[in-house]
């Protein structure tokens, strides 16, 4: 089984192609960018991580449709269900 | 001996909350030095209330089972006028004004506070090996780690220092320690307690729920913590049941789902065999197997460690420049969920709704689902990676497989004792049910804790 959203309207693709591109980010750019002082050392060992989970998350991503909220405020089950 | 044959006890007047506290203390006192299991321990406050617990029973003020009743809760939860660290360094001084709402009710039912369990620090991450309080060992080999976050909590039980800890679990801290330290672990549904006073890891991950020597007791403490609480504000309004299941309950009835993909892959054999050989057991107390196949969990975990890092970096981000302070283990991580980007971090919420919902299909073929806990049982203090099926993985990442993603969902799980390795260390059985559907899990597993193997724990 996959995730798919299968509750939202299908919007029609603006391109007809994938909605989205991969660009992995640079992680020491975005670092220095917010100004945090980690040593390379730091960046190189967590670097591969936040690839591997920022590539799997926009893989996943690509599949939800667009009115799909986020789930910031969380309830586990809707109110109205009593399951 | 169990909190409820304690509390059998206590009312025979056959001994007094101030004998079983002296005793838990005593014991304390012995172990402490080899387990590491308390950063804090309240004797004197702990004998006063004993004190107060046998007066209001001798006057006929009976609070419940929990009254008398020697106990500890991790110190993550803010205790009035106790110091309460979550394990890190940041918070070694503080000492908060209020009582968490858990520690509120635990007192209101007469429960007596020990003291305050070690953990791993911040509770981010799954050993206990804490670097400003000492490693928590498990007491089934003080080589090995207890598991995490609530090492601390599961040692002290496991150990019978006391009757009942609370835990805190936010991708199985609750679930892996007492999988790993052989005793019960209840993680209720996302807003069935209330995390108010709770130093958060993480806002909407976050679950509180106790470790026990039995079933029975988790459901008479959920029975007592369970409900709405105004002052958290993902606390929910539903009814609380009575969890405390019959003694010898049967499953006729329930369909119980054995996972066919992912919960049986990269682990070791005596887990596999030992849930296999707890959902035998289930059917010959007459529950229906039902084998059932489960969603992508892989991609379920990954979502949720994206929140998990970018929630824990918020939390943590006022004490940043206090990193050196850190622990090696926890530094990177909130590193990582520093660079997170706002985008990636609205993606995974949404990907958790529509993962809510799929995987929320599994109820109409299973009233609960069986998996192992762990696919391992405790790894040595130091080891950093496993291997299971000829491939390496850290420990971490191992360790949390099966239960990660059911905080995401929110949904309630506890890890029962079902068997040991090779080597003698305890294995666990979680259980898994839809939202709010604590009695039936406390159900099957009282049921099926009877028939689950039990060995005594090795001299300490």
């Amino acid at each position: 089984m996959h995730f798919q959203d299968t509750r939202s309207p299908r919007l029609p693709d603006l391109a007809g192609g994938p909605r989205y591109t991969l660009v992995m980010s640079d992680w020491k750019l975005v670092a220095a960018g917010r100004g945090f002082n980690l040593t390379s050392e730091e960046l190189e060992r967590i670097s591969p991580v936040l690839d591997a989970l920022e590539s799997a998350l926009r893989s996943q991503a690509s599949a939800i449709g667009l009115m799909i909220e986020p789930a910031v405020t969380f309830q586990c089950a809707a109110e109205e269900q009593d399951s | 001996m169990t909190i409820l044959e304690a509390a059998s006890a206590l009312r025979a007047r056959k001994i007094s909350s101030t004998e079983l506290t002296r005793e838990s203390l005593k014991r304390i006192a012995r172990l402490q030095p080899r387990l590491c299991a308390f950063i804090t321990v309240t004797a004197e406050g702990a004998l006063e209330a004993a004190r107060r617990a046998d007066q209001e029973l001798a006057h006929g003020l009976d609070r419940g089972p929990l009254h008398g009743i020697p106990a500890a809760v991790k110190d993550v939860y803010a205790t009035r006028g106790v110091r309460t660290t979550c394990g890190s360094k940041i918070f070694a001084d503080y000492i908060p004004d209020f009582d968490a709402a858990v520690v509120e009710r635990l007192a209101a039912a007469g429960a007596v506070l020990l003291g305050k369990t070690n953990m791993h620090e911040l509770a981010y991450g799954i050993t206990s090996t804490n670097p400003h309080y000492g490693a928590v060992r498990n007491p089934w080999n003080t080589e090995c780690v207890p598991g995490g976050s609530s090492g601390g909590s599961a040692a002290a039980v496991a150990a019978g220092m006391v009757f009942m800890a609370m835990g805190s679990d936010t991708g199985g801290s609750i679930r892996i320690p007492a999988a790993w330290c052989g005793t019960v672990g209840l993680k209720p549904t996302f807003g069935r307690v209330s995390r108010y006073g709770v130093l958060p890891l993480d806002f909407s991950l976050d679950h509180m729920g106790p470790l026990t020597g039995s079933v029975r007791d988790a459901a008479l403490v959920l029975n007592v913590l369970a409900g709405f609480d105004p002052r958290d504000e993902t606390s929910s309004r539903r009814e609380v049941e009575d969890y405390l299941p019959p003694e010898r309950p049967d499953l006729h009835g329930l369909r119980l789902g054995l996972p066919e993909n992912f919960y049986f892959e990269r682990l070791t054999k005596a887990a596999a065999e030992s849930v296999r050989r707890a959902a035998g057991e289930a059917e010959r107390l007459g529950a229906q197997i039902v084998p059932v196949r489960v969603p992508d969990i892989a991609a379920m975990n990954n979502v949720s460690r994206i929140i998990l890092l970018a929630e824990a970096a918020a939390v943590m981000e006022p004490y940043m420049h206090r990193h050196e302070d850190l622990g090696p283990d926890v530094r990177p991580l909130l590193n990582q969920g520093r660079l997170l980007s706002a985008t990636d971090y609205i993606q995974a919420q949404r990907l958790r709704r529509v993962m809510r919902d799929e995987f929320g299909a599994v109820w109409r073929q299973a009233d609960c689902l069986l998996t192992p806990t762990t696919p391992i049982a405790a790894p040595r203090i130091g080891q950093n990676s496993i291997q299971t099926d000829g491939v390496s993985e850290d420990v971490r990442l191992a360790a949390t497989r099966f239960v990660r993603a059911i905080n995401m969902l929110g949904w309630p799980a506890l890890s029962l004792p079902c068997g040991f390795d090779s080597e003698g260390l305890p294995l666990g059985l979680q259980i898994i049910g839809p939202p709010f559907k604590e009695a039936r899990i406390l159900r099957v597993a009282a049921a099926l804790e009877p028939a689950m193997p039990r060995r005594p724990l090795p001299d300490l």
